[in-house]
């Protein structure tokens, strides 16, 4: 996803598959829906700041192990 | 697809097919004609209702599932940039008729190059003002579907 001049990268779809939850389940312990998880797996939508911590949170990990951002776009 | 880009779809059919509807009484042989006051009337009240049926009818069947219809920031985000892109085409359609009908009081003597509508008679500009928010209308369901299918 862009953002401006940057990109955000995200490990929500390893980091998912690796706890064997499905995308409907994650999409249901952040209060978002399935498709919107499909998108962020994607790279095609970059969540707030709130979801991202949501997210980051359901995989006990910092958000900047889930969530990366390059600059250079 | 999700509740919310069936709702999109439904939207921007209905109003195609009603601005379609309306086009059908205000138009013959591709131009627009002048209404009787009371025809006027009665198809912008049949517009009225066949507006208030489209929304009706999605409201009903939300009803029938409500946890689907709950928004997420996603499809908020989404909506606001419809809501967005509806706005401008609203400010663009209303310039372009404001520089229309200031450039027919400063050029009277000219020759336009252009297709020049008559905004003095009632029935061009009810039907202009309708067609930019049906216009309006169908540029932000188109938007909300682009975004939920890039």
């Amino acid at each position: 996803m862009t953002v401006g001049r940057g990109r955000v990268s995200n490990d929500v779809r390893r980091l998912r598959e690796a706890a064997a939850m499905t995308q409907a389940e994650l999409g249901e312990r952040v209060g978002a829906t399935r498709q919107t998880i499909i998108a962020i797996e994607a790279e095609k939508y970059a969540p707030s700041l709130e979801l991202a911590f949501k997210l980051a949170g359901v995989f006990k990990r910092p958000v900047d192990d889930v969530f990366q951002f390059s600059a250079d776009g | 697809m999700s509740e919310h880009e069936k709702s999109a779809w439904w939207s921007l059919g209905t109003t195609v097919l009603i601005w379609l509807f309306l086009a059908t009484r205000f138009t013959g042989d591709g131009r627009i004609v002048e209404l009787p006051a009371g025809l006027a009337l009665a198809t912008y009240i049949e517009m009225i209702v066949l507006w208030i049926a489209a929304a009706v009818v999605p409201a009903v069947m939300a009803a029938k599932d409500p946890a689907a219809q709950v928004k997420d920031e996603r499809d908020r985000v989404i909506d606001a940039l419809g809501d967005r892109c509806e706005g401008y085409v609203v400010v663009i359609a209303i310039n372009v008729l404001v520089v229309h009908l200031l450039a027919r009081g400063l050029y009277t003597d000219r020759t336009p190059s252009v297709t020049i509508l008559d905004l003095s008679s009632t029935t061009v500009l009810i039907f202009a003002l309708l067609t930019t928010l049906f216009l309006a209308n169908a540029v932000k369901q188109a938007v909300v579907l682009w975004q939920y299918r890039r």
